[in-house]
């Protein structure tokens, strides 16, 4: 009798927070899909239901520019979003963002070096070059930390690389060859989606996919992570293998989006901590709804830039800063009030 | 019945050597504590038992086979650790921690039948049922420390090995955490814990190792080795070792040894 009750409590323990999570997730994608509607929708033209006919002369903006920019707009936000959770479960740390591996500034470099080259043109060179940026941190990184399989190691070899790099960007624009490159090297790096198309999805979204695979190998891993690197060892954890998937798989999603969208922060740092209150903290539930609430925050800030009232279109890697500055801020006033 | 046994372990790190060959039989369905004073090599014993150190020489073999040739996995499922000053990253329910134990026996998503059987076992076994759903967060340090321990249990291991459970507990939960190891024993699991308190070691355990400066200097059931003589010349102090009515034997510190 009583060991039925008990039964009965632990399966609703373990439960509740899985149907929370199914909740959340179908609401997520609800509304990003109305998300990526507004963002077809809306900008400098706006494009009514009775535009979406191939008959229509708008149907070449929708097709050629709004959807490959909603796509990206979400596939750059999941990317973050995910990877952000990913970073913040392995380091276990809630102020993790996956910009401290360095590996977003090496996909910056990578990209600032195609411009400063005059390959803007290219729509194939600049997320090459950033792809292949992100790859040579990655690269670096994984030479460094990854035969120890340490954490502190690796974050601080993440946090050097990231401003070395940072440093060889600020260098390659002090050096431009005319002052309309640096200008241009330096509205990149900003970030932004404008003018995107479908050679930018094709180049980019296959990586994000890719990275995405390996982080969601990892989910149980960073569970047992949770029980600190020693008991997550004696569980069966590779931490040798763990640390070269996140690294791939970080670095993948976050190269690949920096590569179609330049740096656009806060999202993988904020989003986790949207999520984590409503399914619970294990770190592997978290994952998709950090993907998709990562994509969503992104479309509605990038539909956001387009309708803003401003003269040049706001840069979107500027309005998630300024969105995500005040957000940390709180963040780190509730934890002072936690931790007094 | 497989035994874990250790055969002339030796652990340099840099120029200290921190265990120098130590053999040591364990058997299952006792307990048996590692005994010594800090920086002794208990900790070190440990995990080369459970196979998360390679040893700088010698071997732990589990049976016939060396710990350190088994998969991760498969040697998970066999031992079970319960590290010292257990830590708890993410604010998760009761439930969601213990479950976390089936990690080895898991290639699935979802749990299997018998996932859910061992947890709840695991979970009633150690008396934290009945908050299940409460935040880990929001537990005092005896029912956190009775959740950790149902973690590793919830793996149903071969072998317990446990690095100071008792550390910031209070007497009441000191001693629960006794009984349970001792009842993890009566089950059939072999069970090696590394204890700072003599008394507790006295009370609990069948066979007592002694380490000092990373050698074994006594290894044997706890009424050979917990002698005076022989816990001077581990931790010198002079202690007093008392019997009572029932066989349980007490161990007072007194003073350091001149």
């Amino acid at each position: 009798m009583s060991a039925n009750v008990e039964l009965n409590t632990t399966s609703l323990a373990r439960r509740a927070p899985r149907d929370s999570a199914a909740r959340l997730n179908i609401a997520l994608v609800i509304a990003i899909l109305g998300a990526a509607a507004l963002s077809i929708f809306a900008g400098k033209i706006w494009l009514p239901w009775n535009a979406w006919t191939l008959h229509d002369p708008r149907w070449l903006i929708i097709a050629e520019l709004r959807i490959p920019r909603t796509v990206l707009g979400f596939a750059v936000g999941a990317a973050l979003g995910l990877a952000g959770a990913a970073m913040q479960g392995y380091l276990r740390n809630p102020l993790a963002d996956p910009g401290l591996f360095g590996i977003s500034s090496g996909a910056a470099l990578g990209a600032t070096i195609s411009l400063y080259f005059g390959f803007a043109t290219s729509a194939v060179l600049l997320p090459t070059f950033a792809l292949l940026g992100a790859a040579g941190s990655m690269l670096i990184l994984a030479v460094l930390a990854g035969r120890s399989g340490s954490l502190i190691l690796f974050a601080l070899a993440g946090m050097v690389l990231a401003s070395l790099t940072g440093s060889l960007t600020t260098l390659t624009i002090s050096l431009a060859p005319t002052p309309f490159i640096a200008s241009q090297i330096v509205t990149w790096l900003l970030g932004a989606l404008t003018d995107r198309s479908w050679d930018d999805v094709r180049i980019t979204v296959p990586a994000m996919l890719a990275g995405s695979v390996l982080i969601a190998s990892t989910a149980r891993s960073l569970d047992a992570l949770t029980l600190g690197e020693q008991a997550a060892r004696s569980m069966g954890v590779d931490p040798r293998r763990l640390q070269l998937l996140i690294v791939l798989g970080v670095g993948l999603c976050v190269g690949a989006s920096v590569a179609a969208a330049g740096i656009i922060s806060f999202v993988g740092l904020m989003v986790p901590h949207m999520v984590r209150p409503l399914v619970g903290g294990k770190p592997s539930s978290i994952l998709l709804p950090s993907a998709l609430g990562g994509g969503l925050l992104l479309l509605l800030a990038d539909t956001l830039v387009r309708i803003a009232p401003t003269v040049s279109e706001l840069r979107l890697g500027i309005a998630m800063s300024i969105l995500g500055g005040p957000f940390f801020l709180v963040m780190l006033f509730r934890m002072r009030r936690q931790i007094a | 019945m497989s035994a874990l046994i250790a055969t002339d372990l030796r652990v340099q790190l840099r120029d200290r050597l921190v265990l120098e060959d130590v053999t040591a039989r364990f058997e299952r369905g006792r307990v048996t504590a590692l005994l010594g004073p800090n920086g002794a090599g208990k900790t070190t014993l440990l995990t080369c038992l459970a196979g998360l150190r390679v040893p700088s020489a010698g071997r732990v073999r589990l049976g016939d086979v060396d710990v350190l040739a088994l998969d991760r996995r498969a040697r998970a499922r066999r031992i079970g650790v319960l590290p010292q000053n257990s830590e708890v990253h993410w604010d998760i329910d009761v439930a969601t921690l213990v479950s976390l134990g089936r990690f080895p026996h898991r290639d699935r998503w979802a749990a299997s039948a018998a996932d859910e059987r061992a947890v709840l076992r695991a979970m009633v076994a150690t008396d934290v049922s009945h908050f299940a759903t409460r935040s880990v967060k929001q537990l005092s340090g005896g029912e956190r420390g009775r959740v950790l321990l149902a973690r590793v249990l919830a793996g149903e291991p071969e072998w317990l090995l446990a690095d100071e459970p008792l550390a910031s507990l209070d007497p009441a939960h000191q001693l629960d955490v006794l009984d349970q190891l001792r009842a993890v024993a009566g089950a059939g699991a072999g069970v090696i814990v590394v204890l700072h308190d003599l008394t507790h070691a006295a009370r609990v355990a069948d066979d007592v190792v002694l380490l000092r400066d990373g050698r074994a200097i006594a290894h044997g059931s706890r009424d050979e080795v917990m002698i005076e003589d022989r816990v001077r010349e581990a931790f010198g102090i002079d202690v007093l070792v008392s019997h009572a009515a029932d066989a349980d034997r007490f161990v007072v510190p007194l003073r350091r040894s001149p």
